[in-house]
């Protein structure tokens, strides 16, 4: 059978578009339950292919710790028509690239490319997405497994590497999706089969676990039906595993206080709390809140802290993720004791405990959180993620206006109301990086990297 | 089970997939054209270059005035002071400049390389001219506060004598440089650490007047920018308009020859290896033909050195490459971080690519990669504002017209394999190179020593300082 004609077949038989009206960008959803958004940026001579799949390394199980990142690693790795490193090497040649990430809750892969290269995208993709089976082989998961931990150690030679890490062990408990890294430990990363491994690619890899979206120049017509031609045909295999309802413990087991040892001569503290998942009506009070107390100066962060202690480095962070959030703040100092430091962020976030930010601060965030929001639409690769997170949280893929109302409804209140709910002293996970030749803080408990 | 079903109704196996070999073809990239530009003179040694990209949504200006190639003003200063400039931190003691850029979204940066300085802003196209005003007060009147100038010099003194945290691979990447460039080379310049804490807010004013006062200047602004409506804003940044002639490039010398030292970077768990060999200046005959080399070598995933490191043998995480080229000369370097044990491997991995790639050449698949590459690199410039911008201004640095740029892609087409071999065969020699491994002392010469190797070490704070007096031929 010639390829167009298998192409036209593929595209036959399967539920017409419902366009969204939405600023030009659309959703399909195709008959095997694959969400396609496609938009078009017409003065772009680029097209990004990006594939979320709703798996994380918070869906491994304790002997599987890793096996979300390993398996992104070997996507590119060969499958069943793609052989070898032929997925690099056909798309390189025609003048693309491409890459990945893990989280706690996805895998996306994403690719950018020239317009007539779309096609060889696609079949690479949905050759990968279906049939990554027929590439596994156990000479590549042991050279991905060296890979990956060689991954690992640079991480760990690099400073604060593994910080987070051992701060979101603390901060989540055992069990807890968040708890365990990313990367998973040497130990359980060696310990993967490539059994197991197609288990977990056959479980999670669903057309019903995974949001495909293309930008480029093309009519979004043209990106929906050339996606639905190779995205169509793959079967259906029903629901991925409903993932367990997670209660977000909003006070850590043992109010833990870990040390971690590191080749420094001064100190890092971070001070974290778990929070609320994405799409959760505190998220706006809570991400205008680290903008409030870090963001230049005339916040806290600058003034008080940075400026006024001589302190450095100091950030205040949130991130939320499908079944969970947390917001962290760090502080580190030349001087190695952390105690300081910690009372210091203490302190940042006391004041809002106190009284609630000011009118005028507050729209100085708003305007400051926007503009990092809406910057780059114009990039087909920002604004392929930028739809993903809209469908994810609205349903729809272009939320610009839904995602900046619901900042602005944001008042002094409802973020003096979020620090007092969700961080308290008494909730706060700590963590202290020490120089390896002194001893770590009495009232902390020893820890390494998983 | 999971597959690809066809239209007949049959699961495509994997036996059946692979004989079908259904690859789709690719249309080869075609180059687009240089978009309009226009040039205009706010002073006699200023020039603005204007890229009008009406698609885009921000814009991004870079100032960029002096030579790399001569020594610049105070280099201790300029170190400090890059890291300073239009940072919020120097707007300590101005909270309203600093909310009004917030306000418009503005975002400073400045850097230092030789006698050369760069400044950039980029800011959302509806904040003209308001962005301007905001960067003329930062250029025209710039403000270090005492404690953040205080604490960045510092910062940077602890950076230097190793009071902070070190990875083998920023030791590597210090040794290498100051290996490569003596310290009479512009760029070659020894930091004084003793200077660097003596530094306050009036050292930085002045090294900032006097990189102010470099010439020649050549600005490009690209976005949706329209000179007839933006000209007037601009150019009043240059209300002096006076001459100043520019200063005599100083012409470097010649590259050193090979050699392989020893960084010791205490209980360092992994080891990093630097390898450094010369590359031809970019008017030199030869550049084409080793850009080509340099890709194929090592500056993407399936390159032969990260294929080779990463894909078959699992020793790195990937290789980076550092590619250098200005006027006078230009300079490869492949780095690596990986186990102790493997260090001495490595760079005999290395050096078996590259000496396989000077016996055999470039495949004809691998040249015709490389200028698709470029071509989509070409037309994916113009996407962004801050990429654009930072390509023509390098362009324009080197002396090529945005369209000249744009033809060396179609010179690539007369490139065969065998031309591209016998070019890269004058620069890329092994012997040739300088060759720097860092890591844990002790636990490399575990590994060193029975192979007969035996490098001079140098402390990681030498290899900050450039105090590198030998290396192992």
């Amino acid at each position: 059978m010639t390829l167009p004609l298998l192409w036209l077949l593929g595209a036959l038989g399967f539920a017409q578009p419902a366009p969204s009206p939405l600023a030009g960008a659309e959703v399909h959803l195709l008959d095997n339950g694959l969400p396609v958004l496609v938009s078009s940026l017409p003065h772009t001579d680029q097209t990004v292919l990006m594939l979320k799949v709703r798996v994380g390394s918070g869906d491994e199980s304790t002997d599987a710790w890793g096996a979300a990142h390993l398996l992104e690693h070997l996507m590119f790795e060969g499958s069943a028509n793609v052989p070898g490193d032929a997925f690099d090497r056909w798309l390189t040649e025609a003048g693309g690239d491409n890459n990945a990430w893990t989280t706690q809750d996805e895998t996306v892969y994403h690719m950018r490319f020239p317009s007539g290269a779309m096609e060889r995208a696609l079949f690479l993709e949905a050759d990968r997405f279906a049939h990554l089976d027929g590439g596994l082989t156990e000479d590549n998961l042991a050279n991905q497994k060296d890979v990956v931990l060689q991954e690992r150690a640079e991480a760990l030679d690099g400073q604060g590497g593994h910080d987070l890490d051992v701060l979101l062990g603390l901060i989540f408990p055992p069990g807890h999706p968040y708890h365990h890294p990313i990367l998973g430990s040497q130990d359980s990363v060696r310990g993967l089969s490539l059994p197991a491994l197609r288990t977990f690619w056959r479980t999670h890899y669903r057309t019903r676990n995974a949001t495909l979206v293309l930008v480029g120049p093309q009519p979004t017509s043209h990106l929906a039906a050339r996606a639905r031609a190779w995205f169509g045909p793959i079967v259906d295999t029903g629901e991925a595993p409903v993932r367990a309802a997670t209660s977000t413990p909003l006070t850590p087991p043992n109010l833990a206080h870990g040390a971690l040892a590191d080749r420094i001569s001064g100190a890092r503290v971070y001070l974290g709390w778990s929070t609320v998942p994405l799409g959760h009506a505190d998220e706006p009070a809570l991400e205008l809140l680290t903008y409030l107390l870090d963001d230049g100066p005339g916040t806290p962060m600058a003034d008080q802290v940075e400026r006024k202690r001589g302190l450095e480095q100091g950030a205040v962070l949130a991130t939320h993720g499908d079944r969970g959030g947390y917001l962290w703040a760090t502080l580190s100092s030349p001087r190695p004791r952390g105690r300081p430091l910690a009372r210091q962020i203490l302190r940042l976030i006391r004041s809002l405990h106190l009284t609630a930010p000011d009118a005028r601060a507050l729209d100085e965030a708003r305007a400051a959180w926007s503009a990092d929001y809406l910057r780059g639409w114009d990039q087909p690769a920002t604004h392929a993620e930028a739809l993903l997170r809209c469908y994810e949280l609205f349903g729809q893929p272009d939320c610009r206006d839904d995602a900046l109302a619901r900042v602005q409804r944001v008042t002094p209140e409802d973020v003096q109301r979020v620090a007092r709910t969700y961080l308290t002293p008494d909730r706060a996970a700590q963590l202290t990086v020490h120089p390896r030749r002194r001893r770590p803080p009495r009232d902390a408990t020893p820890v390494e990297v998983p | 089970m999971i597959g690809l079903l066809l239209p007949y109704g049959i699961t495509l196996g994997t036996t059946l997939a692979v004989a079908a070999s259904p690859l789709p073809p690719v249309a080869p990239p075609v180059i687009a054209p240089a978009p309009d530009w226009h040039t205009t003179r706010p002073a006699s040694a200023v020039l603005v270059h204007w890229l009008p990209l009406p698609d885009l949504q921000r814009v991004t200006l870079v100032i960029h005035a002096g030579h790399p190639n001569t020594r610049g003003p105070d280099p201790d200063a300029l170190q400090v002071w890059q890291e300073q400039w239009g940072q919020a931190s120097t707007l300590a003691d101005r909270v309203e400049t600093h909310r009004a850029a917030r306000r418009i979204d503005l975002h400073t940066a400045a850097s230092a390389e030789g006698g050369a300085v760069r400044w950039m802003a980029d800011f959302p196209s509806e904040a003209w001219p308001e962005a301007i005003e905001a960067l003329a007060q930062l250029l025209h009147q710039p403000h270090f506060a005492p404690r953040q100038t205080r604490d960045a010099a510092r910062h940077t003194w602890r950076y230097l004598s190793r009071q902070e945290h070190v990875s083998p691979l920023a030791a590597a990447g210090d040794a290498i440089h100051h290996l490569w460039y003596p310290d009479s080379h512009p760029r070659g310049h020894r930091p004084d650490p003793r200077r660097l804490r003596r530094l306050g807010p009036s050292d930085l004013e002045e090294v900032h007047r006097q990189a102010w006062a470099l010439r020649p200047v050549q600005v490009v602004i690209a976005g949706p920018v329209d000179p007839q409506r933006d000209a007037d804003a601009l150019h009043a940044l240059w209300q002096d308009r006076s001459i100043e002639h520019a200063p005599r490039p100083v012409w470097p010398p010649a590259p050193p020859r090979g050699g392989i030292l020893g960084v010791h970077v205490e209980e360092a768990p992994l080891a990093a290896v630097a390898v450094r060999l010369p590359a031809p200046s970019i008017s030199d005959e030869d550049r084409l033909a080793l850009d080509v080399a340099q890709w194929a070598l090592g500056d993407h995933f399936l390159s032969r050195i990260n294929a080779n490191l990463r894909e078959r043998r699992g020793w790195t995480y990937g290789i980076e490459t550092q590619a250098h080229t200005d006027h006078e000369h230009g300079h490869w370097t492949v780095f690596a971080e990986v186990p102790v044990h493997r260090a001495h491997d490595a760079i005999e991995e290395i050096e078996r690519e590259i000496r396989a790639f000077l016996r055999e050449g470039p495949t004809q698949e691998e040249l015709l990669a490389h200028r698709h590459q470029v071509i989509a690199s070409w037309n994916h410039q113009h996407q962004s504002a801050r990429v654009a911008a930072a390509s023509w201004t390098r362009w324009l640095q080197l002396g090529f017209t945005p369209e000249e740029a744009r033809d060396r892609s179609h010179e690539l087409d007369r490139l065969t394999p065998d031309e591209v071999r016998d070019r890269a065969e004058r620069w890329l020699d092994p012997r040739l190179g300088r060759v720097v491994i860092a890591g844990d002392r002790d636990a490399l010469r575990a590994v060193l020593d029975p192979l007969d190797i035996h490098l001079p070490w140098y402390g990681s704070i030498d290899a900050a300082l450039g105090r590198l007096e030998d290396a192992t031929p």
